[in-house]
């Protein structure tokens, strides 16, 4: 027995750190070809277009075999940028180019300037190559291309307009009675991009530093403001979905998008794309654009076999692929030739390939990502709020002069010594516990006390080891990471930098997060209760008809994943076509541009998500409480209210009290709503520590201030275990009311 | 008092006068006037429960002074009311205990000192002493007694034990699926039971039911069963005279011989009967009888019971 449950460990230790486990089929035996890992995000016909290519490369390749991986595109570059550096990831990747600065600077990929010589870029579109080039390097060689243009309905616009002026006179015409002339996401940066640039706008200057409020950008989203809010031809917080969404049901006249809104668009409506229009003065819009790009892993150990599956992917055959059976625009200029103007997605694919001309592509600097968050919530004020631009693109140039600052004096020098310190001093810490532990118990008593349970110990052993894999481990690299800095890939450790610059006003967001955190969490508890009892009290009524069934339907909003009624509350929220408003007579009332009002939608999105949980404690509770307390309160002359405060409260209260605590820290750290629904709006003011801890890894720039976020998590850790250590005490003391 | 056998519905005709169940038929008077419809708390009546019905969460004082409370005594009287209360059941030393640091026999004498405490105009009693073991019980039936002659609250006491009954009523009222079979002073109903049921209902050993032919010429016209209690009856050797104001019913075969020490009963089937027949009990003055003897059963004249086909008393 003993021995079956080691073994069953084994296997269970084995295949948890089993190294590599990659999803690729395993090697054929019988097959002496050297393998070749190639990873993409594509789907649909991009993706049968190129895994059939590589089929038929595999059939006639003598030198190397390709094995395909599809990876979600959600998860794609953190997947890449996860993998490579530890060994584990593809010889050869297609990605767009815009993350070429992180993955040069940490040696992600390798350089291609032996690939990309001046033959090959004779044969490409001209325009592309800039965009994988970075500190004078080539780093990829271009696939594809693509860009936003205008998509039109043509039953509803049968002209393209071809200057702003007639796109807005179509787009007027289009607008009233749940119709939209133009549609596209204006809050985001990357869409407002092609009027920025048109009219002559610029994010850096030569010498690379960030320009984000010069006079031509505040110009473009006064235009930008124009279509929303003056002439109102764009609706209000649209997103990608709604935009497709609006198009297909025949709401919107003409939308901005990519190629890759093909799939989603379907044959549903009569469409056509053409080039963006000119402005007044007979300048194009210009859209930013994104190269798809084959990538070399500098950590592949066949780097030259890798370099002919690149030269093959860039190809004629595999590029005639992509373009006719993938309709995908691509870089190699031949292949165009060999596209059909008959087929059915030759219009579309020449007006991406006319746009590609006046686009410019995306910058690929490791600058370029701490532009986006802050020039979106520029526009974010500006469209929403209707704020002069000036003041928030101002806004938005310091925070990325400063980080830009940040990154050209490079990473903070850490000192050895005191992560020596450090070092030493957890060591201590870890041994000390450890030894203190062993010593209070008795190591002759320990000794003797695991051997006589040595069957328990087994027993428990598979779950300690998940436990410590997938929780101890990751929650102590977590406290870790907070004494370091991260930049690029590299660590750095600046020992209680972080928790200071948090805690000492360095970062001067952190006590009005707090202050947030805390309001939601206390407005979050008592709405929960108060709903939860309430309803748990009409459900426990005996006279009360479909008792069963509506506890059912007030259990189901806890039943759905919480994100997924976070992103329907959302909509609900919209201003011009969400039900509440239309409910509440409020038409274009934008929830997300105040405070308070995003914050009563977070407020009435988790009230709906959380009462259910009290209310079922409460049920619970309810019956536990002996119903002759409430006669024998009856007789003694007690109202129903006096009852209620007498006798329900108090006797439910140790049922709840923890209830309350789970309640407390689940709002505390309830990232989903605070993120899908308000998505911190206004200005990140209805954040919360958790979200704003997301914020500082994933979408501040800085190549992800991994550190700084893990010290706001470690912080809120701690918070939270000095929250739930006193109101344990509490809630033991409630308990002791139990009969 | 209200006896019967369980589910005869005496809990519920409690409750019903408690107002914590909705009368279904018929007038509830109390002093005269009509309270179908009146509230719980404007009965002015007490209530102890069978489980006590202690509020947990609060102290022997808070638990007596609620009824106060509620009717928004003023303080010092409250104060006054629950020392007196106290006091009078005991309890003095245990207020600011919760109820589950206490025994039994202290939550039952906190549960009533809750009902006193009040002054209400009567007290109700739902089997009070059921959760009690048999020491306690006695002890706390003669606390119930003291107080009842103390305070001469009228009480209305449920139960279904009959020496509670017996012991603690003025007047009982026996029940049988919802209906008063008879109402009385104990020894009455002892005594001249209205009909078999409160004839064997009352009563330990229970009283046997024969055949009234078995009493000879001794039975009225129209009589169909005779009773005879065990205390009553005489199991003795069948050659033995019968006395002169005595009945012989009729022989025994002893299957059961019960001693318990003062007195000793036989309990047997009467010759001749079906062997579905009950046993018949009877005091034996011999304490060397023992089960498969055959003795005959002697009841005084004046110690039967007459019942007719309707099982009603006759006589």
């Amino acid at each position: 027995m003993a021995e079956r449950l080691v073994a069953a460990v084994l296997v269970a230790v084995a295949l948890l750190v089993a190294p590599g486990a990659p999803a690729q089929e395993p090697p054929a035996d019988d097959d002496p070809r050297p393998e070749l890992v190639l990873w993409h995000a594509y789907r649909a016909r991009e993706q049968e277009a190129l895994e059939r290519f590589v089929v038929e490369l595999n059939q006639r390749e003598t030198r190397f075999r390709v094995t395909v991986l599809a990876v979600p595109y959600d998860a794609y570059l953190d997947k890449i940028t996860a993998a490579i550096p530890r060994g584990r990831g593809p010889d050869v990747f297609v990605a767009a180019h815009d993350t070429i600065g992180d993955w040069a600077e940490a040696k992600t990929i390798d350089t291609v300037d032996d690939v990309l010589d001046p033959p090959m870029i004779a044969q490409l579109q001209p325009g592309l190559v800039p965009a994988v080039l970075y500190r004078g390097h080539a780093w990829g060689v271009p696939l594809a291309f693509k860009s936003v243009a205008l998509w039109r309905n043509t039953s509803l616009v049968p002209e393209a307009p071809t200057t702003l002026a007639e796109l807005e006179a179509a787009a007027k015409k289009n607008t009233g009675d749940g119709r939209y002339g133009l549609v596209y996401e204006n809050r985001l940066f990357y869409f407002h991009a092609p009027f920025l640039f048109g009219m002559g706008g610029r994010i850096f200057d030569d010498a690379g530093r960030p320009t984000l409020d010069r006079p031509e950008n505040v110009a473009s989203v006064r235009y930008a403001q124009r279509l929303a809010r003056e002439i109102a031809v764009v609706p209000q917080e649209t997103n990608g979905a709604l935009v497709t969404s609006l198009f297909v049901d025949g709401k919107a006249a003409m939308i901005l998008t990519g190629p890759w809104a093909l799939g989603e668009i379907g044959e549903g409506v009569p469409v056509a794309v053409s080039p963006l229009p000119r402005t007044a003065d007979g300048k194009p819009l210009v859209p930013f654009l994104s190269v798809e790009a084959a990538f070399i892993s500098g950590k592949t150990q066949r780097r030259e076999l890798a370099v002919e599956l690149v030269r093959a992917l860039a190809g004629a055959e595999c590029s005639r692929r992509r373009l006719v059976d993938g309709a995908q625009p691509v870089a190699l200029r031949a292949a165009w030739a060999t596209l059909d103007d008959a087929s059915k997605d030759a219009p579309m694919l020449r007006a991406f390939l006319a746009q590609q001309r006046d686009a410019i592509p995306t910058p690929n600097s490791p600058a370029m990502k701490s532009v986006w968050s802050p020039f979106d919530l520029a526009l974010g004020a500006a469209l929403g709020q209707g704020v002069d631009p000036q003041v928030p693109l101002q806004e938005a140039q310091a925070k990325v002069a400063a980080v830009v600052q940040a990154i050209e004096t490079g990473p903070q020098t850490g000192s050895s010594e005191g992560f020596a310190i450090f070092v030493v001093v957890t060591a201590l810490l870890l041994g000390g516990a450890v030894v203190f532990g062993v010593a209070r118990y008795g190591p002759a008593r320990l000794v003797r006390d695991a051997a006589a349970q040595k069957a328990a110990y087994l027993y428990v052993a598979p779950a300690m080891l998940g436990m410590a894999l997938l929780v101890f481990v990751p929650f102590a690299v977590g406290i870790g990471m907070g004494f370091f800095e991260h930049t690029w890939g590299s660590y750095t450790f600046v020992g209680l930098e972080n928790f200071r610059r948090i805690l000492a006003g360095g970062d001067s967001r952190f006590f009005a997060t707090l202050g947030m955190t805390v309001l939601w969490t206390a407005s979050n508890v008592v709405l929960h209760v108060v709903l939860g009892v309430a309803l748990a009290l009409l459900l426990s009524q005996a006279r009360l008809r479909f008792r069963a069934l509506y506890r059912v339907l007030f259990i189901v909003p806890w039943a759905v994943p919480n994100y997924i009624t976070a992103l329907i509350w959302k909509g609900m929220f919209h201003p011009e076509l969400g039900a509440i408003n239309q409910a509440l007579h409020l038409p274009g009332f934008s929830w997300m541009n105040e405070t308070w009002s995003a914050f009563l939608a977070n407020l009435i999105t988790n009230t709906w998500l959380g009462f259910p949980f009290m209310m079922v404690i409460a049920l619970g509770g309810l019956t536990s409480i002996p119903k002759d307390l409430y006669e024998a309160a009856a007789l003694d002359g007690a109202s129903a209210w006096r009852r209620f405060t007498s006798i329900t409260l108090p006797l439910l209260m140790p049922t709840l009290a923890p209830a309350i605590v789970l309640g407390t820290v689940w709002t505390f750290n309830m990232f989903n709503v605070i993120y899908l629904v308000s998505g911190g709006a206004p200005q990140g003011s209805t954040d919360i520590l958790i979200t704003e801890a997301f914020r500082w890894a994933f979408e501040r720039g800085q190549g992800g201030a991994f550190g700084y976020a893990a010290a706001y998590s470690t912080l809120v850790f701690l918070m939270l275990v000095g929250y739930t250590t006193a109101a344990n005490r509490v809630a033991a003391k409630v308990a002791e009311v139990r009969p | 008092m209200l006896v019967g056998p369980s589910g005869c519905g005496k809990s519920t005709t409690l409750r019903m006068i408690a107002g914590l169940e909705s009368v279904s038929g018929g007038e509830l008077l109390i002093d005269g006037v009509r309270v179908n419809d009146t509230p719980p708390g404007d009965r002015d009546l007490a209530m102890v429960f069978q489980s006590y019905a202690l509020y947990p969460h609060m102290s022997v004082r808070d638990n007596i002074a609620f009824g106060l409370r509620v009717r928004k005594l003023s303080a010092s009287d409250i104060e006054a009311r629950v020392a007196e209360a106290a006091a009078s059941l005991g309890l003095s030393s245990l207020l600011e205990r919760k109820p589950r640091q206490l025994s039994g026999g202290q939550r039952q004498r906190v549960a009533m000192a809750r009902a006193i405490v009040r002054r209400p105009k009567a007290f109700l009693f739902d089997e009070p002493l059921s959760n009690l073991d048999a020491k306690l019980r006695l002890e706390v039936r003669a606390e119930i007694a003291s107080l009842r002659r103390k305070t001469g609250t009228t009480t209305v006491y449920v139960t279904h034990d009959q020496v509670e009954a017996m012991t603690l009523a003025d007047r009982i009222v026996v029940l049988d699926a919802g209906v008063a079979q008879q109402v009385g002073p104990p020894l009455e109903l002892y005594r001249r039971p209205a009909n078999t049921f409160v004839a064997t209902f009352l009563g330990t050993p229970t009283m046997a039911l024969l055949e009234a032919r078995a009493a000879g010429d001794a039975a009225p016209a129209g009589a169909a069963r005779v009773g005879a209690r065990p205390h009553d009856a005489r199991a003795r050797a069948p050659s033995t005279p019968v006395a002169p104001d005595a009945v012989r019913l009729g022989d025994l075969d002893i299957e059961i011989v019960e001693r318990l020490g003062q007195e000793s009963f036989a309990f047997g089937r009467l010759v001749g009967a079906p062997a579905t027949a009950e046993r018949v009990g009877a005091l034996v003055e011999d304490d060397d009888v023992k089960p498969g003897v055959r003795l005959a059963l002697d009841v005084p004249r004046a110690k039967l019971h007459f019942f007719d086909a309707q099982g009603r008393r006759l006589g």
